[in-house]
Parts: C-alpha cells; structure tokens; sequence
C-alpha cells in the first residue's frame, strides 16, 4: 500500500461525511465534483457472491426475485450471456481480477492464490497511480487473491470492516497478509474444524461466539442469525455492509477504482423478515436427473433451499437499490462506471447444492453483469457470449490505460467493443487438480454462439464424458446432443486442442517468461 | 533485600521441577497442532509450494509456544500463591496432572462446539466446576505415591520434545517477527 495511510484515508472519509452534512445544512445534496485528474470516470466494480443469472427476474425468472436491478437495468448494459470463469469463488475472482481464464491464472484450488507473476499484472497495478485504487471484500478467499496486489492499492479494508462481530485474524498482519489468513484463519482458529491451536483457537471461538450472540441480541432484525460468512468468524447485517461501501465510495479522492466484493447472496441464506415468507408458490423445477458427480441431494430438499436463495437475493435486491438510490442522489452514478457481476452462480439441480461440485451447468456458471455508464439514460442489451475476463480490459479502455496482450478477454460490447457470436468463451473447474501441474482432473466449458459444450475429465469411478447443449433452444440443458449435432466435433476438436495448448506451457506459472 | 529474593524464589518451583512440566504441555501443544497440519497437509500440498507450508508452520510453532508460556506461566503461579502442601509440594505430578487433564477439557470443549454456531453456555457454566475437579484430582495424585511416580516418569520422559519444539518455538516466533517488519 502506498501513498495514503489509514489515517489519512480516515480524514478523506471524514472529510467526506463532513461534506456530506455541510449539504444536507443547504437543504439540497450536492453533485459530486467532477473526476480531479483528467475527468477520468470512477469506476465501481461490485461483486455479489454466488449470485447465478439464473434467479434473477431481470434476467427472466419467474419470481420476482430483482424489481431493483430492473429499475437500475434502464439506464445500463445488460449482458444476457454473461460467464464466470470458474464455479467457485478462487477461479472466478481470479478471472475478473487478472483478465484470464482459470488456466492461465492457476487459483484452481479452494482458497488457493494466483501464479507469482500476477503480483504485477492485475487491475490495480495496470490502473497505476492514474487512479486511487480501493479494495474490499468480505470473502476471505477472494482476500487470498486479493493481498498479493496489496502494493498497488491506496487503500485495502479488512474482510470485517462492516461485520458486526468478527475475529478474522489474519487482517491484523498488514505486512504478511496471505501467510497470516492462512496460518490463523483456515487453520490455528479455523472454524470449519477444531482449531490447531487448542488454547487460543478455541479461546477465540469462544469469545467470538459470545460476540455473535451479544450482536443478534441487540436488533432482533434476524429471526433466523445474522447472515455469516461459513468457515470465517464473521457476522453482519447486510444493512450495515451495503452503507459502509456508500460512506465509504462517497469519500473517496476521485477518480477512483473500487472493488467491493460483497458475501450476499452466498450461503447460508438469511433474510430480514420482510423477505424471509416471500414466494410460497408452490413452483417445482423441472425434472433434472441425479448427475453422478453431484452430492445426491433429493430435489425437494433442493427446491426448499431455492426458495430461500431467492428470498435472499430479494434482500439483498432491495439493499442494492437502497444503494443507487442513495449514489444517485450523491451524485456517484453521474460520475462513475457501476459494473454489477458475480463470481460464480448456485445451483438446486442434479443432486448439486450451491457451488461445490465439479459441474459447469449453466446455474454454476451464469451470471449476471450490468454496466451503467455516467450520464446514460437507457437500457442497451446483449446477446453474445461474454466472460469476467474480458472485465480487466474493459476497466482499462474506460479508464485510458493500455490493455495487456496476456489478457484472455476483450472489450465488452457497448464499451468499446462489439458483439461477437462466433467467439468462444472457456469456464474451468479444476479445483482437485494440483496448481503446479497441466489440467488432467478438471471440468471444462466452451460456448460459441448458443452451443454450450462441457467436457468432464475422468474423475474417480467417473470416466470422461462430453455434454452439448443447445441453450436457445434447451435452456434447461436437458438434452445432449453430443451424438445428435454436426457442430459436436468441431467444437471437441476446438476445445480438446486450447486444453492441450494451455496444458502444453509451465503449469505453475504460465505467464513467467511473458513481458 | 536478600532474604525477601530468596523467599520469593522459594515461593516458585525450580527449575527442574518445572521443566518437565512445560515440557509435557508444550509436547501436547505441538502434536496436536501438528496432527491438524497433516489432516491440512494433504489439500494444501494442491497449491501451496513448499516455502509457503514452512511459513504456515512458523506461525503454527510461534502460536503453541506462545500457548505454552501461558500454561507454564499459569501453574507456576498457582504454585506461588496456594500453600506449599497444596501444590508446591509434588510439583512435577500435581502440575502434570493439571496440565494433562486441563489440555484433555481443553480438547473435548474443541470438539464439543465444532459443528454449533451458538454460544456454549452450559459447557462455560460448568466449566470452573470441571477445572476445580481437576485440581482435586492432582491434589490427590501428589499425595499418593503410586501416581506420584508415574506422573513424574511421565513427565521427565516429555523433556525430550522439548528440545525440539522450543527451538522450533523460538525460530517460528522469530521469523513471524521478522516477516512483519516494515
């Protein structure tokens, strides 16, 4: 980190705030002022956790699970073949962070960083001081990719900057930050098992419990717990997170670059009570079999865990527009880029609950994205396939700085690029693959145009099958066409010959020797 | 000035006695922490090079020792402040005890709330119950000699490990330090 310490950038936000009552004392809230150097537009990067396209009524479900990102929608881009990188939060983050596909970046493994190289070659250290350059975000893994570009960051907030109880240790070693998160939090004091250290680890969860117990006791808002962060000490109101990311936008030098990486709408799911009765509509999905490398899950009990994913995502609909509401009135949407996405989607089909499978259905992979640009007035959509990757390029068009040739995306339509169906976009599941070695137990995923075609290695018991999809036509992905289309070769042939090309370059750092 | 030295240096156990002691509490530490990082080890080896594994254990090695000091730290006192036929006297079995059947609660308390998110408050309530328990029982297990001895043996064979785990102690706590230097 550089430039501006903790308490200058408590001044900044201060001075912030103190700006914000001198114009709520004039009775009328003032524009913010136009970007300092050089009018550059500030850009907002905001990430929602496991939010699949799927659900979302903006995108066409049946419950109304968005009526905000429907309004916001009529003055952005909507992308409706938008696609993460990977179907978890390490491969995915990695992509939108570093404009390459899972392959290239090699964070494949849960909680695992990306390749050495990409200490230098990420959307912070690209940006360069152009830009004042925040970053938070609530999902420790996404933190491991995150602290090794700590350095070209004027300011990086803690996982439990707007919790209301945490104890996530190892933000407290600024200097030593991956090291310490995994030392402390995923393993000393882990929760998901019994701490390492037995005095300490169990003292803290001890005392963090307490704290957890002390904060529901204070506003009984959440019936059913404070919505937490599973595997880290961590709780919060999703009230509280979505007005520290405004205070704290709204006092910011301009121009600036934020990436906010909310939890919401991850698991467990846990509404306020105005959303926690919403949708008993009785809807059954359709009828998917059982897929051999799911978890088994029987669909009723699937259905019923859908059901409070969407009243989550309507919580978490109703705080985001809150949120726009709020940045319009300041002034932000007029002078920023907001581009809405996700890492990975969920999923409540094929025996498959949320993320944690080795599957690449369209529930696990397709998400939203939304960009609204300062000053636009209508709503613009697009059909063609795009990728997280192609955010990282994307950022730097808008923001006038060169775009790598190492990158993997391209310019989203609409922001300096144009629409292109021929092109093929990758997503890749790989995480019992080791980092270090070519993709040989891994998942992949081509889409070119509206052929969707999934090729899972051999896993186990499992031998190696491919799966095609025509998703204008079969949406729900229902009937393989593998041996029924004429494009199954071609696209076989296309995608067995990137794997080989990707698995042919150094496994553990791909981009080493790459200026 | 003399005598009041040596009457607070009598207060305390000796060294020797209280080496085997640290040792055992240490020993337990460490094995417990280390079982854990085998369990780990085997996902972590996924994407984790080498170097990075080290650093894990560094931190690890700092922590227990760290967790040691204070259990030593902690009978040591209790010796100091009770009546020498309490605890002083027998220190070796009565502070093995303490540490062994303390260290044991510790562990069932560790496994007891590891799937539960509430706060434990029946375990907390009993808990200074448990701990008064335990002291009784090492009260006893210095008074007769059967236990006496054995805990003693027992503790002396742990003197060992400790010529491992607290230079990995002292090399953890120091690369940790040296790692979060500016």
């Amino acid at each position: 980190m550089k430039n501006i310490s903790r308490r200058d950038f408590l001044k900044l936000t201060l001075a912030g705030a103190g700006g914000a009552v001198l114009s709520a004392l004039g009775s009328q809230v003032r524009p913010i002022r136009a970007a300092l150097r050089g009018d550059r537009p500030n850009i907002i990067l905001l990430i929602l956790d496991a939010m699949t396209a799927r659900n979302l009524s903006l995108y066409g479900y049946h419950r109304k699970t968005t009526p905000n990102f429907e309004r916001f929608a009529e003055r952005a881009n909507i992308y409706h073949a938008h696609y993460a990188g990977g179907n978890f939060t390490s491969p995915g983050v990695a992509s939108i962070l570093t404009g390459t596909y899972p392959w290239t970046h090699r964070a494949i493994n849960m909680s695992s960083p990306v390749a050495p190289s990409f200490a230098n070659r990420n959307i912070f250290s690209l940006l360069g001081d152009n830009y004042f350059r925040l970053a938070y975000t609530q999902n420790v893994w996404a933190n491991y990719i995150l602290n090794p570009f700590v350095h070209s960051l004027d300011s990086y907030l803690a996982p439990g900057k707007f919790s209301a109880a945490e104890q996530v240790l190892g933000a407290a070693f600024p200097n030593d930050l991956n090291a310490a998160y995994r030392a402390y939090d995923d393993f000393m004091t882990s929760n998901s098992d019994t701490p390492a250290s037995l005095l300490f680890g169990t003292l803290e969860r001890l005392l963090f419990r307490r704290e957890v117990a002390i904060a529901q006791n204070a506003a009984r808002d959440y019936p059913n717990g404070l919505p937490r962060i599973s595997n880290y000490s961590m709780v919060f109101r999703l009230s509280d997170v979505f007005d520290g990311i405004r205070e704290t936008i709204e006092g910011l030098p301009q121009p600036f670059m934020a990436y906010l990486h909310l939890w919401a709408p991850h698991a467990p799911y846990s509404p306020t009570p105005e959303f926690a009765e919403l949708f008993k509509d009785g809807w059954k999905p359709p009828k998917k079999p059982l897929h051999p490398l799911g978890s088994g899950i029987p669909q009723s009990a699937l259905t019923l865990r859908r059901q409070a994913y969407d009243r989550y995502i309507a919580n978490v609909d109703a705080e985001f527009g809150r949120l726009m509401d709020a940045w319009e009135q300041s002034g932000i949407l007029d002078t920023s880029h907001i581009i809405v996405t996700s890492d990975h989607g969920e999923s409540f089909e094929r025996g498959v609950d949320t993320h944690i499978t080795p599957l690449l259905y369209e529930t696990l992979v397709h998400i939203p994205l939304i960009v609204s640009s300062p000053g636009q007035t209508s709503r613009q959509d697009f059909f063609a396939p795009t990728s997280n990757v192609d955010i990282l390029p994307t950022i730097l068009h808008l923001a006038g700085a060169d775009i790598p040739s190492w990158t993997e995306g391209r310019l989203l339509p609409g922001l300096g690029g144009g629409e292109d169906l021929a092109r093929g976009i990758y997503a890749v599941e790989a995480k019992t693959n080791s980092a270090f070695q070519p993709l040989t137990r891994a998942t992949f995923m081509l889409l070119k145009g509206k052929d969707k075609l999934i090729y899972n290695t051999s896993y186990g018991d499992y031998t190696e099958g491919f799966e095609l999809y025509d998703l204008e036509h079969d949406p729900e992905e229902m009937i393989n066409l593998m041996d029924a289309s004429p494009k199954a070769n071609a696209l076989k042939e296309e995608l067995l010959t990137q794997i080989a090309l990707v698995n042919s370059r150094d496994a553990s750092d791909p981009l080493k020797d790459i200026p | 000035m003399r005598r009041l030295i040596v009457l607070i240096r009598d207060l305390f156990p000796s060294r020797h006695e209280w080496m085997p002691v640290y040792a055992m509490g240490l020993s337990i530490l460490n094995f417990w922490m280390l079982g854990h990082f085998f369990w780990k080890f085997s996902g972590w080896i996924y994407f984790q090079r080498v170097s990075d594994l080290l650093v894990t254990l560094a931190y690890a090695f700092a922590t227990t020792f760290l967790e040691s000091v204070a259990v030593i730290f902690g009978i040591v006192l209790l010796a100091a402040v009770l009546p020498k036929p309490w605890f002083g006297e027998a220190f070796v079995a009565r502070g093995a005890t303490l540490v062994l059947l303390g260290l044991g609660y510790a562990m069932f308390f560790a496994f007891q709330f590891q799937s539960k998110t509430d706060y434990p408050t029946a375990m907390v309530n009993i808990t200074p119950w448990v701990l008064a328990e335990i002291f009784i029982v090492a009260y006893f297990a210095g008074r007769v000699p059967l236990t006496r001895r054995v805990l003693e043996s027992l503790a002396d064979r742990f003197l060992i490990f400790l010529y491992i785990f607290l230079p990995l102690g002292i090399l953890g706590l120091v690369t940790v330090i040296l790692r979060n230097m500016n």
